[in-house]
């Protein structure tokens, strides 16, 4: 029996409006006959030609009306089954429209759009958490990092560094798989004095030595890639050395952010060198102070993608100066 | 007033649509003044909610933090909008939040 029962809400209603209307209309005179209702001579009928023609037509007029007037109304049904399967694919889909439909669907849709609100809140929150904690495992990170320096064997002090260094993996690789999950990343005005002294303040918590000096208006650029770039080139100059001045300044055309350190300086021929990937001067394998030799090569990249770009020279008083450069665009 | 925080990123992005990213310090500060605004916070309670163990505590930070956190919302110290200055108490975030 259950076969026999259309599947869709279409059909159902399209055969419950067409026997309704067959009745009423092909069968409506003799009910009322059979039911003693209204006198009549009528006498069988016989077949005739011209009578099937009419038949024909009624009978087409019955199923079309039967037919658009189910469409009608099955489609708002028909609406929210597509958009909760919308819903299904893509969390972040649009909401369901709250305004079309009877009653029953208008309620069902906005039930559906509640809990899509709320699973998207409830996302939020627990991205939030997670980098919550996947910043604040960094400082003490960092202070291991610095007492392991103290170990006195040289074996212990290598495996005790892996692991540390493992574990700041793992927390750069959640950070930056959380920041992915936001859009992708979209151009727009940066103050770009706030994120350098963001740098140094955070550096500064972790005990480093520098100071940012200088001034540039807001730049139209990708936030995260300079910030990143910034990042490797601030890393460096606290590697290869113990203190890092930053120094702000604009032209009309371009903003450009001076990196001192006072660390060795690198040797004129090797300035254009070292920005390739995976090179590391030899000071810094003695040093294994980690990384893998592409910090320069990234942070570059990630300024030309901005249009401008990064060069290094040696500075008179010692040690180098990296200075980025990026353009002002209209 | 239409500034906007994201907690992933950490920066703000003010009306004008110009984001600012914030220190750790600084992102820590502002998101205690997000869960208990139009409250008159201590700076004891600040420096509490804000420092992890280990940090160096005086005072004297919080209002170097408060007065970094003003300039970066562009909040006038002499009359500020957003966060006040309650003599005697601490501080008051006066903002309508919303998730």
């Amino acid at each position: 029996m259950k076969s026999l029962v259309p599947d869709t809400l279409f059909l159902r209603l399209f055969l419950l409006l067409f026997c309704i209307l067959s009745v009423s209309f092909f069968a409506g005179r003799e009910i009322f006959i059979t039911l003693g209702l209204e006198h009549t001579n009528a006498v069988p009928r016989q077949f005739n030609p011209f009578r099937l023609n009419i038949f024909l037509i009624r009978f087409f007029a019955v199923a079309v009306t039967a037919w658009i007037a189910a469409i009608w109304l099955s489609k708002p049904i028909k609406h929210l089954a597509q958009a909760a399967d919308q819903l299904g694919k893509n969390l972040n889909s649009p909401p369901i429209d709250e305004t079309s439909g009877p009653s029953e669907v208008r309620q069902a849709s906005k039930v559906f759009n509640q809990m899509q609100a709320r699973v998207q809140q409830q996302l939020e929150e627990r991205n939030r958490f997670l980098a919550a904690v996947s910043h604040d495992l960094r400082t003490p990170l960092t202070r291991l990092r610095l007492r392991a320096e103290k170990i006195g064997t040289q074996e212990l002090k290598s495996a005790v560094r892996e692991d540390i260094n493992e574990m700041t993996s793992i927390i750069d690789t959640t950070l930056e798989y959380l920041r992915g999950d936001q859009q992708p990343e979209a151009t727009c005005l940066l103050d770009i004095v706030a994120l350098v002294d963001s740098l140094a303040q955070d550096a500064r918590e972790n005990g480093k030595d520098i100071s940012v000096s200088g001034n540039a208006h807001p730049v139209k650029l990708q936030p995260l890639a300079i910030r990143r770039c910034l990042n490797n080139l601030i890393e460096n100059a606290f590697r290869y050395g113990e203190r890092a001045t930053i120094v702000i300044g604009e032209t009309e055309s371009e903003v450009v952010i001076a990196i001192h350190d006072a660390g060795p300086g690198i040797p004129e021929d090797k300035l254009e060198a070292v920005f390739a990937p995976f090179y590391r001067l030899e000071a810094s394998r003695s040093r294994h102070t980690g990384g893998v030799g592409l910090g320069l090569a990234i942070a570059r990249d990630m300024a030309v993608k901005q249009g401008g770009n990064i060069t290094l020279k040696n500075s008179p008083q010692g040690g180098l100066i990296a200075t980025l450069i990026l353009p002002k665009r209209p | 007033m239409g500034w906007r925080l994201n907690f992933i990123l950490r920066q703000l992005v003010s009306p004008e649509e110009l984001v600012i990213p914030l220190s750790n310090a600084e992102f820590r500060l502002l998101a205690v003044f997000i869960e208990h605004p139009n409250r008159a916070l201590t700076r004891e309670y600040l420096l509490d909610a804000t420092q992890g163990r280990d940090m160096d505590v005086f005072d004297r930070s919080i209002d170097i933090l408060v007065s970094r956190l003003r300039q970066k919302l562009n909040d006038d110290p002499r009359t500020p909008s957003m966060i006040k200055t309650i003599r005697g108490e601490g501080y008051l975030f006066d903002a309508k939040v919303s998730r």
